[in-house]
């Protein structure tokens, strides 16, 4: 009797211990390309209106010209805009 | 009563004008540059596709910097990339990367000629539309970078020791593709 109630113990405290559930690592994404990427989705959705898209995010041409190049340049930077484009 | 009729359209006539000046969205045609703006926004992955093809990070990061500091914009530089990208896709040297386009900006092309440049020099590497698909192995990636060519490219446009043109927003269409 004392030995099954041993097992049923065991038994118990092995059930207890549930699978943690796998959470996906999320990869952090710069402010920079997220900016980035905002804008090109909005002058996509909205062609007629690039000056009025970039002065809302407050850009104008030349300054989203440098974010593009600085993204450009940099390896890291530009897979997380090429991955979160397709 | 005549005149009542005429106050009364006169009257619509007013608000339907006064509406859409004010209602009406911000809606115009976009311009030639609006158009390269928008295939620039592929800039950074045609960079990655450059990257893919082995081309080392500091010559990608070289041409770019160079760029930026020539203010050239991002809307001539992809088709520039581009054409540089897919010579070395067909087997041009990476060590050689950028040259064509390094010759046409240190040169002070932008914009049109820039555009121009670039188109003239797919074309002779049988990278035109015509051509698309039989570029590859078509020319000697040797002769095509050498200096003979690119020094005909850059006298035969005038293009030594000219000017940035100031009006960048003008520039005529470049040629996109996708990869």
């Amino acid at each position: 009797m004392k030995k099954l109630l041993i097992a049923s113990v065991v038994a118990l405290a092995a059930c207890g211990e549930a699978p943690k559930p796998e959470t996906p690592e999320v990869e952090p994404v710069s402010t920079e390309v997220m900016l980035a990427l905002s804008i090109a989705n909005s002058i996509e959705a909205h062609p007629a209106s690039v000056d009025s898209v970039l002065l809302g995010n407050g850009l104008t041409r030349s300054g989203f010209d440098s974010l593009l190049y600085r993204i450009a340049e940099d390896s890291v930077l530009s897979a997380q805009y090429t991955a979160r484009r397709r | 009563m005549r005149t009542s009729y005429l106050a009364v359209a006169l009257l619509i006539a007013s608000a339907a004008g006064a509406q859409s000046s004010r209602g009406a969205p911000q809606t115009r045609v976009p311009t030639v540059a609006d158009s390269a703006l928008m295939r620039a926004l592929d800039l950074p992955s045609m960079m990655q596709r450059a990257r893919s093809a082995g081309i080392p990070d500091s010559t990608l990061r070289g041409i770019m910097d160079q760029m930026r500091r020539r203010g050239v914009p991002v809307g001539d530089a992809l088709p520039a990339v581009e054409l540089e990208v897919e010579a070395v896709e067909q087997g041009a040297d990476k060590n050689n990367f950028g040259s064509f386009v390094r010759a046409q900006v240190e040169s002070g092309l932008r914009g049109r000629e820039l555009a121009a440049a670039i188109r003239a020099e797919h074309e002779r590497r049988g990278m035109g539309p015509a051509n698309r698909g039989q570029g590859r192995g078509g020319r000697d990636s040797a002769e095509l970078r050498g200096s003979r060519g690119r020094r005909d490219s850059v006298e035969a446009r005038g293009g030594r020791g000219r000017r940035p043109t100031p009006d960048s927003a003008d520039k005529a269409p470049t040629r996109g593709k996708r990869p």
